[in-house]
């Protein structure tokens, strides 16, 4: 359902983010891509819903091709691509509810929108998705009020709620601690399974990846370097993904233990 | 036994760079002094004249008025005039006519003042309707400019440099340059003060609203996008709530700045305050004058503490 055929992106500054990756995954995957930091990994989520723009290749989806969309078509792809941020993309001055009901700009015309007038059927599901990450009760805290863990589940609320057909997260527990690590992503996997939200995550703890996802993409310099079940990967796997041995900071334990 | 000659960079270094830029900027200011086109000449300092003459200005602002040794007594007022924030004549000849200069006491001060504050009234509450009229417009008009002048939100240049040209050429010409150039083409009366004060606030408005969101985080933004929202409902949602209360602090202090130009935009003759200010300074009643400058402090003083308090609030 999701084909990448030979995306390479180059930056103006001449960095090689992507190398020609070829791509597929299907319906209903929780896949987690793992690399070092600078190995690709965001530019490669954010070619999906071309937050970054592919140098060359073509990426489908659906049966669309991503690539060649013009500017509305962009949005309505983007309308069905959920997005979480490593460091939540909220905005802190406003309401939980005002954050989590972004997530329907897409679906909503520009005069309600500018008018600040949502439908009901937008505020239910908005208050539906809040209860769905277990925080019901937040809808009307201010969202810089929020502990971090909080501010990450309203937006996965956010991305849920623009019922999205496939998630994208990139880094979404690098700034929180393990056990609320664990919960996002335990969050992640469960809406995976009950909605059968595709789901991309970007990850570099080894440990996380291993226990969270069904399938493991490796990346390193902008190429994918493995591609395979999570059951069949070990720490030799992840050297070789890495190009070096294997360091406690590259587990979510190990991470603290470091007292990083 | 003679020393190696010391380079320049090497004395340079020796001194400092701080002590280099300091000789610099006093021969800049020995420059600017002895240049004869500013014709200001030190014996203008060292004999009193100057110091004389604003001590003087001073003592006249308060309730004095000065008779010189000539013989203002039958040339300025005549002896049937009621007074009404004049010289007593009377006390003016006896002055006069014993050769002396000397400050005298307006016998009706307070009398005048008090009368002179209820003229004050309406040019003052002109002044604050100008210019509350003036910033609520001009802060109206900087919100899509100072969109279109923030380098993160227009991706396109063109429109982002001539945005910026054109706030620079409006911040280039200060307020009251402004309302004379207004005041020559509508003529003389409120509207000009009030489109000047606009065209000014709008200027400064704009340059700060703008920085501000400049300075916003970009990553709500990329959310956004990231949901299928156009750039307007990204401003809407992403921008506005972010800036609001900085363009809120921003437009009260442009009130404040405004308030305080608006005084003297009667000069030039475009309404408020300063046209009476203008009255009183030709005819040289320099004690109402006085009062109009306390009059002006009293209230920049309330109108600075009330939107600090305000805007201490709202950032």
């Amino acid at each position: 359902m999701l084909e990448f055929r030979k995306i390479c992106k180059t930056f103006p500054d001449g960095t090689k983010a992507l190398r020609d990756v070829d791509l597929r995954i299907n319906e209903g995957e929780f896949i987690v891509i793992v690399g070092l930091s600078g190995a690709g990994k965001s530019t490669l989520i954010r070619c999906i819903n071309r937050l970054v723009e592919p140098t060359s290749g073509e990426l489908l989806a659906f049966g669309q091709n991503v690539t060649k969309m013009n500017e509305a078509e962009l949005r309505k792809w983007r309308t069905q691509v959920g997005m979480i941020f490593q460091s939540f993309n909220l905005v802190k001055r406003s309401s939980v509810l005002q954050n989590v009901l972004a997530g329907r700009l897409g679906h909503t015309g520009t005069m309600r929108s500018l008018l600040g007038m949502f439908s009901e059927a937008d505020i239910e599901l908005a208050k539906r998705s809040l209860e769905r990450v277990g925080i019901p009760e937040k809808l009307y805290n201010r969202a810089d009020q929020l502990s971090g863990g909080q501010q990450q589940r309203v937006s996965i609320a956010r991305a849920l709620c623009q019922q999205p057909r496939l998630m994208l997260a990139d880094e979404p527990v690098a700034s929180l601690d393990p056990p609320t690590s664990h919960a996002v992503l335990r969050d992640l996997k469960r809406i995976n399974r009950e909605d059968k939200i595709t789901t991309l995550v970007n990850l570099h703890f080894i440990d996380m990846a291993q226990e969270y996802a069904d399938r493991i993409i490796g990346m390193r310099a902008g190429q994918v370097v493995y591609d395979g079940p999570a059951k069949d990967v070990d720490e030799k796997t992840f050297e070789e993904i890495y190009g070096r041995k294997i360091r406690p900071e590259d587990t979510r334990a190990g991470a603290v233990r470091e007292g990083a | 036994m003679s020393a190696p000659k010391e380079n320049l960079k090497a004395r340079l270094a020796r001194m400092g760079w701080m002590k280099t830029v300091a000789s610099l900027l006093l021969l800049v200011v020995v420059y600017a002094w002895t240049s004869t086109s500013l014709d200001i000449k030190p014996s203008q300092f060292l004999d009193g004249s100057t110091w004389r003459a604003m001590a003087d200005l001073t003592v006249r602002l308060g309730p004095f008025y000065r008779v010189n040794k000539c013989n203002d007594a039958h040339t300025a007022w005549g002896d049937d005039e009621p007074l009404a924030g004049k010289p007593n004549p009377k006390k003016v000849r006896a002055v006069c006519e014993q050769g002396r200069s000397q400050y005298l006491f307006y016998d009706d001060y307070w009398e005048d003042q008090k009368a002179f504050l209820k003229d004050m009234k309406d040019p003052l509450l002109d002044t604050f309707r100008m210019a509350i009229v003036g910033a609520f417009f001009g802060a109206l008009l900087a919100i899509p400019f100072s969109l279109l002048a923030a380098r993160n939100l227009v991706k396109w240049t063109p429109v982002y440099y001539t945005v910026r040209a054109l706030l620079n050429l409006i911040r280039t010409v200060p307020d009251l340059v402004w309302a004379a150039l207004l005041t020559g083409a509508l003529g003389v009366g409120a509207l000009p003060g009030v489109l000047a004060l606009t065209i000014f606030s709008f200027g400064l408005n704009a340059k700060l609203l703008s920085e501000s969101i400049e300075t916003i985080d970009q990553g709500p933004l990329e959310a956004m996008k990231a949901c299928g929202a156009s750039w307007i409902q990204q401003v809407r949602y992403g921008v506005v709530p972010q800036v609001m209360p900085q363009f809120l602090a921003y437009s009260l202090y442009v009130l404040e700045i405004d308030v305080r130009a608006s005084t003297v935009l009667g000069l030039v003759g475009a309404g408020g305050i300063g046209v009476l200010f203008n009255t009183q300074l030709t005819y040289g009643k320099w004690h109402r004058v006085g009062a109009i400058i306390v009059v002006m402090l009293v209230v920049v003083w309330v109108m600075d503490f009330v939107s600090t308090k305000v805007r201490e609030r709202l950032i």
